[in-house]
């Protein structure tokens, strides 16, 4: 028996449904807190793991690269963690995946060789420059949270339909330290930035990028956000390109020892 | 040509590559999340098990094994999921199934705005009252538009099943909103 429509009531419904639709700023939260669960997942198979490469960062590698570029401020350094994907193409950007021990792991080995002068680390896929404390400036102060965010940089041509990831920035900076950038070595755009823990789990964030060709453009902004989402913070149309800036945050206090 | 989920999971299989469940991740959340809703009538309720859901993919990708399609698996998982909830939330102190959403600022849906709120609270209240298979039956094949047999595959009885399963839930959901489809 096929049952017979009913127009008047199926219409309705309809209606609701679609007026009941998550929108794309819910949908973005949940992306997030997905990949937040999955790269904690005790349960991915060991085969999928290795192969993925993207579980195991090689923070090993990349001290080992920092000692062989004899400590030089602001210089650049090895660092080819395969996560992300610089040429990761898709309708949508993408989520990141962002392991906040994965992140200590890495603020710990820096610590380790830079000791407690060190202020800020800001890596992109192939290269990191370091910012370290001066005079007074380098004081320590154990209570100090490290914060980690990653600020991922999507392009496309105004218009077009395809993304295409154009850097991806890894932060890893004491609150409240100013951040500032050359962006000379590694292609990625010089940035500046400044990051707070307010209550509640959320993360204040200033951010400074230039984009686009030359003369780049200025694009800056001040975020408060949740830590663990990946949050569309920018989007800036510049010489036939649309750009979309991500960003995802996270405190490490408590996780480095 | 458009990558088909199942050519998705099986590239997964073989490489492990995450970008992969990124991609169904990105295809489905949608649909999921829309879904887990209109089985659960709450949006906080239904991110949980839209997020559980995607957790228990990622788990079991490896193991998919292709005997049905990917669709009609994921939304096997979202209706257990969405039954486990409710299982779990009968050992803990009952929430009201219909309109006990709180107003939440930051997800503000617009096209809420659209429909007459009142009605709105009514539709639910009256899906809210349907038995769960009943309910089950008309969003899939009503407000998913999926056809009466992916249905009855999903819920793996019978197509007349569905049907008769429909035509129950129609004729429940007419007579509680009859008052207002006379207006």
């Amino acid at each position: 028996m096929k049952p017979e429509s009913q127009p008047e009531l199926d219409q309705v419904l309809q209606r609701w449904a679609a007026s009941r639709r998550a929108d794309a700023l819910r949908l973005d939260a949940l992306r997030g807190r997905i990949f937040r669960q999955t790269i904690e997942e005790p349960y991915a198979p060991q085969a999928i793991t290795l192969a993925s490469g993207r579980r195991s960062y090689p923070w090993r590698y990349a001290a080992a690269g920092c000692l062989a570029a004899s400590l030089l401020l602001g210089s650049a350094l090895l660092w080819s963690a395969g996560d992300p994907d610089p040429t990761a193409e898709g309708t949508t950007p993408s989520a990141h995946r962002f392991s906040v021990s994965q992140r200590a792991e890495v603020a710990a080995a820096y610590q380790e060789l830079f000791g407690r002068d060190l202020a800020w680390v800001v890596e992109d896929q192939r290269r990191a420059e370091i910012g370290l404390k001066t005079g007074s400036a380098g004081a320590p102060d154990s209570a100090t949270p490290v914060v980690a965010i990653r600020l991922v940089i999507w392009t496309r041509p105004a218009g077009g339909a395809t993304w295409q990831e154009l850097h991806t920035l890894d932060v890893l900076t004491e609150s409240e330290r100013l951040i500032q950038t050359s962006g000379h070595t590694g292609g990625a755009p010089p940035l500046a930035l400044w990051a707070y823990p307010i209550d509640d789990n959320h993360i204040a964030i200033d951010v400074a990028l230039q984009i686009g060709k030359q003369p780049k453009e200025l694009v800056e902004g001040s975020f408060v956000q949740r830590y663990g989402e990946y949050t569309n913070v920018l989007t800036v149309v510049r010489d036939g390109k649309e750009y979309r800036i991500f960003q995802i945050a996270e405190v490490l206090n408590n996780l480095i020892s | 040509m458009n990558t088909t989920d199942e050519q998705i999971v099986a590239s997964y299989q073989a490489t492990g590559r995450d970008e992969a469940f990124d991609l169904l991740v990105a295809r489905h959340l949608g649909r999921v999340r829309d879904f887990a809703y209109r089985m659960v009538l709450c949006n906080a309720t239904a991110d949980d098990i839209a997020q559980e859901v995607f957790v228990k993919v990622y788990r079991n990708l490896g193991n998919f094994r292709g005997d049905a399609k990917f669709t009609t698996w994921l939304y096997r998982v979202t209706i257990n999921t969405v039954r486990e909830n409710r299982r779990g939330r009968s050992r803990h102190p009952p929430e009201p199934l219909a309109g006990v959403d709180p107003p939440a600022r930051a997800y503000e849906q617009p096209d809420r705005k659209a429909m007459d709120a009142e009605l709105a609270a009514e539709i639910e209240k009256a899906l809210g009252l349907l038995s769960e298979k009943l309910r089950t039956a008309i969003v899939l094949t009503l407000l998913e538009g999926l056809p009466a047999k992916e249905a009855a595959a999903i819920e793996g009885c019978t197509v007349s099943t569905i049907h008769w399963r429909i035509h129950q839930a129609r004729k429940e959901l007419k007579r509680t909103l009859k008052r207002r489809l006379e207006r």
